[in-house]
C-alpha cells in the first residue's frame, strides 16, 4: 500500500489534467514530525540529495586542504553540476592537484545538462566526457576517501568499498536512520534509501550544526556548510532551483534524481524533505515555494527566483499561458 | 477524478517511483469492459485526437485536389520527430498546396528526436515550425480553413469554420455531445479538445472500425486513413516509436498524446483503449500497449518488437540493470 497524497495538481483551461502524488515530512530540530503529508516513515532514495552529506568525509579527514583545493571547488564535491564551462575547469582543478584521473570515474561518458553548454558542446564537436556527468564531483570525492583509506581508487564504486562503507555510516548518522536500504544510483555507486523523515532530519543537521550528534561531523558540516552559500552556482548551475535556493543564506538544499528534495532551515530550526512519487521535477519551485510561505520563511529574494518563472502557470510552446497549478497541501506547524 | 496506480518502478526491493494513472477498455459496442480510475472522467485528448483531427480534410478530398502521396497524407495524423521523411514530405506538401511556412501558429523549434536535433546543431542550422513534432496536424488545418472560405491562417482560431468541421468529428468519432465537449489551448498554440475518457477509447473502437461511424463521409475517410498509415506507419510518429511499430500492423491503429495520453484500437477484437498516465509521463507508452495486447490478445508481433526495443529494466547512465517496472494495469 503506497500512502502517498496528491501534492499537486495541474488544469489546462479549467480540466484537471495532471495529478502529482508524494510525500513531505518536516522535522524539528529534535527530529520529531511536526508535519506530515503522505506517510513520513515511507522508504524513498536519497538518490542526489545525499551529495551534501557524501561530501562531509573529504573534509572530515581535511583531504581538501591536503590537496590545496579551493572552497568554490569542494562545493563541487556536493554538486550535481549542469556541466557548465567553470564545472568542468573546477573538475579539472581538483583532478590535477589530486592526481587522479577522468578515466577512472565509473560512469559512461555523458553529455552536460544545460542545454546551452551542451548546444555549444556540439557546435564545437567536443565528445562526451565523463566530467559532463552531473555526478563527476561526487565520484571524486569518493575517490579522494577511497585512497586515504588506503583501497584501490579504482575500487571506490563497490558496494563494500571502504569509502562507500564511510559514506553509508555518515548518511546513516546525519539521517538518525536506524536502518538504509541499498541500490545502484544512476551514475553506477550506491545509492542510499531511507524515511522520507530521515532526509529531513538530515537537513535539519545540515542547517542546524550544533544538532548533529558526532563531533567531527559537526566540525566538517560547520566548516562546509557556509561554502555552499558562498558558491551555490558549483551545486547545480544557471537558473536551477539548488542553486537559487542555495544563495538563501537561511536554507540549505538539494535535489535528487526522481523527485526528491531535501532543505533545512537554519533561523526556524527545521528539516524539510519531500518526494513526488511519480519522480517528476518540475513542480520542486512551486513545492518548495508554497512550504516556504507557509512556514513564514520566504526570503523576498528567494520568493523572485521561485516565480520566475511563475509556477502556478502552465504555458505551452508558444509561452502562452493555458493552465495553472493548484498545491493541495498546506503546511501547518 | 481518482488515479489509481497503473505503474510501479522498483530499484532493488525498493519501491521508488508510482505512475497513477485512468485507464478505459470498450468492446465492440463502444460499452465499457474494464477500467481504473474515473471512466467519466472529462480528459483533453491532446495530439491523440490527430488521426480524428485529419478526417474532415480527408473527406473533402483536398489531399487529392493538390496531389498529395499517401504518405504525405499520412503525415496529417501524426506527431513527427523530424526525421528527413518527415521534413521531405511537409516540404513537398507546402509546395504542392502553396501554404506558407510562416502561418503555422507554433515557434520555430527543433526535432523531438535527439539526434535530428544534434545534428541540426551541428550544422548551424535555425530552428523551423516545420520541425515542431505537430506541423502536419497544421497543415492539414489550413487547407481546411482555406477550403471552407476563410484564411489559411486562421485556422488556429477557436471560431474558425476548421476548427468548428474538426469539432463536429471530434464528437461524431468519438460519440460525445457537443455540449460535452471542452476546448483548451494545445501546446502547439491550436484548440484542444477534451471528452469523457471512455469516449477517447470509443473513438479509436471507430477508427479502426470505421463503420461504426455514423457520417458516411468521415467513415470512408477513416477507412483509407487507416489503410494509408499501416502503409507508411512512419508518418505517424517516426521508426522505432511506439506509434509507428504499432502501426505496422494493420490489426491495430495507436497514438501517444502530450502528458501521457494513449489511445489504441484492436480491429480483430473489436476493443478501444484508452490510457492516460496522471503525471503526465511519456515513458510507459510501450508498456501499456504491450499490457493490453497480451491481456486481449493481439498483436504478438508488436508486443515482441516493443518488449525487445522498450523492456521493463530500469537501465542506469552505464546501461546496468538497476530496478525493474511492473505493469498494475490488470
Amino acid at each position: 500500500m503506497v500512502l502517498h497524497v496528491p501534492l499537486v495538481r495541474e488544469y489546462r483551461s479549467d480540466l484537471l489534467d495532471l495529478t502529482h502524488y508524494g510525500y513531505i515530512a518536516v522535522v524539528d530540530e529534535r527530529g520529531n514530525v511536526l508535519y506530515r503529508a503522505g506517510d513520513p516513515d515511507a522508504v524513498v532514495y536519497y538518490r542526489s540529495a545525499s551529495k551534501p552529506l557524501q561530501a562531509l568525509p573529504v573534509i572530515r579527514r581535511g583531504l581538501d586542504k591536503k590537496y590545496g583545493l579551493t572552497d568554490e571547488e569542494t562545493v563541487l564535491l556536493a554538486g550535481s553540476h549542469a556541466g557548465e564551462p567553470y564545472h568542468v575547469a573546477a573538475l579539472e582543478s581538483i583532478a590535477k592537484k589530486t592526481g587522479l584521473s577522468e578515466e577512472t570515474l565509473v560512469m559512461k561518458p555523458a553529455v552536460p545538462s544545460y542545454i546551452p553548454a551542451n548546444e555549444e558542446r556540439i557546435r564545437q564537436g567536443l565528445p562526451p566526457r565523463k566530467f559532463y556527468h552531473n555526478c563527476a564531483g561526487k565520484h571524486l570525492a569518493l575517490m579522494l576517501v577511497q585512497r586515504e583509506l588506503g583501497s584501490p581508487v579504482e575500487d571506490y564504486w563497490k558496494m563494500d568499498a571502504p569509502a562507500e562503507n564511510e559514506v553509508r555510516d555518515t548518511l546513516m548518522e546525519m539521517s538518525e536512520a536506524e536502518s538504509v536500504e541499498l541500490g545502484v544510483d544512476g551514475c553506477g555507486v550506491p545509492v542510499f534509501a531511507v524515511g522520507v523523515k530521515n532526509i529531513a532530519i538530515a537537513f535539519k543537521n545540515l542547517a542546524c550544526i550544533d544538532t548533529i550528534r558526532d563531533e567531527g561531523l559537526r566540525a566538517a558540516a560547520a566548516a562546509f556548510v557556509p561554502r555552499i552559500h558562498q558558491y551555490p552556482h558549483m551545486m547545480r548551475g544557471t537558473g536551477y532551483i539548488c542553486t537559487y535556493l542555495n544563495y538563501d543564506p537561511n536554507l540549505v538544499a538539494k535535489g535528487g534524481a526522481l523527485g526528491v528534495y531535501g532543505f533545512g532551515l537554519k533561523r526556524e530550526r527545521l528539516g524539510v524533505a519531500f518526494k513526488v512519487s511519480d519522480g517528476t521535477e518540475h513542480n520542486w519551485p512551486l513545492i518548495v515555494l508554497s512550504i516556504l510561505k507557509d512556514l513564514g520563511c520566504l526570503s523576498r529574494e528567494t520568493e523572485e527566483h521561485l516565480m520566475n518563472p511563475n509556477p502556478i502557470l502552465l504555458r505551452n510552446d508558444n509561452d502562452t499561458v493555458v493552465g495553472r497549478r493548484e498545491v493541495c497541501f498546506k503546511v501547518a506547524i | 477524478m481518482r488515479p489509481e496506480p497503473l505503474f510501479e518502478e522498483y530499484r532493488e526491493g525498493v519501491l521508488e517511483c508510482v505512475h497513477a494513472g485512468t485507464f478505459a477498455a470498450v468492446d465492440e459496442r463502444g460499452e465499457l469492459i474494464y477500467s481504473k480510475g474515473d471512466a467519466d472522467w472529462t480528459c483533453f485528448y491532446r495530439s491523440a485526437s490527430k488521426p480524428i483531427q485529419a478526417l474532415p480534410v480527408l473527406a473533402r478530398g483536398l489531399h487529392e485536389k493538390y496531389g498529395l502521396t499517401d504518405e504525405e497524407a499520412a503525415i496529417f495524423s501524426g506527431s513527427h520527430w523530424g526525421d528527413g521523411e518527415h521534413v521531405r514530405a511537409l516540404e513537398s506538401i507546402l509546395q504542392k498546396t502553396g501554404l506558407c511556412e510562416e502561418d503555422m501558429v507554433m515557434l520555430p523549434t527543433y526535432p523531438v528526436r535527439p539526434s535530428r536535433r544534434d545534428e541540426l546543431h551541428w550544422n548551424n542550422m535555425p530552428p523551423r515550425r516545420l520541425y515542431h513534432n505537430c506541423a502536419g496536424k497544421h497543415l492539414a488545418l489550413m487547407l481546411l480553413a482555406r477550403e471552407l472560405g476563410d484564411k489559411a491562417a486562421d485556422y488556429r482560431r477557436r471560431d474558425s469554420r476548421a476548427q468548428q468541421t474538426v469539432r463536429r468529428a471530434i464528437a461524431v468519432v468519438s460519440g460525445t455531445p457537443d455540449a460535452e465537449i471542452k476546448v483548451g489551448v494545445d501546446g502547439c498554440g491550436v484548440p484542444v479538445f477534451a471528452v469523457p475518457f471512455r469516449n477517447i477509447a470509443r473513438s479509436f473502437l471507430n477508427l479502426v472500425r470505421p463503420e461504426r461511424i455514423p457520417d458516411d463521409r468521415l467513415a470512408e475517410a477513416a477507412a483509407k486513413n487507416c489503410d494509408r498509415l499501416h502503409r507508411f506507419p512512419n508518418m505517424i510518429a517516426g521508426h522505432d516509436l511506439v506509434c509507428s511499430i504499432v502501426a505496422k500492423d494493420p490489426d491495430l491503429l495507436g497514438k501517444s498524446g502530450a502528458l501521457g495520453v494513449y489511445a489504441l484500437g484492436i480491429r480483430s477484437l473489436g476493443i478501444g483503449i484508452a490510457s492516460k498516465i496522471a503525471d503526465g509521463s511519456h515513458a510507459e507508452f510501450e508498456a501499456t500497449v504491450r499490457a493490453a495486447l497480451s491481456h486481449f490478445g493481439a498483436g504478438a508481433e508488436v508486443a515482441r518488437e516493443l518488449a525487445e526495443k522498450y523492456p521493463d529494466d530500469i537501465v542506469n547512465d552505464n546501461r546496468e540493470r538497476v530496478g525493474f517496472r511492473r505493469c498494475v494495469i490488470f
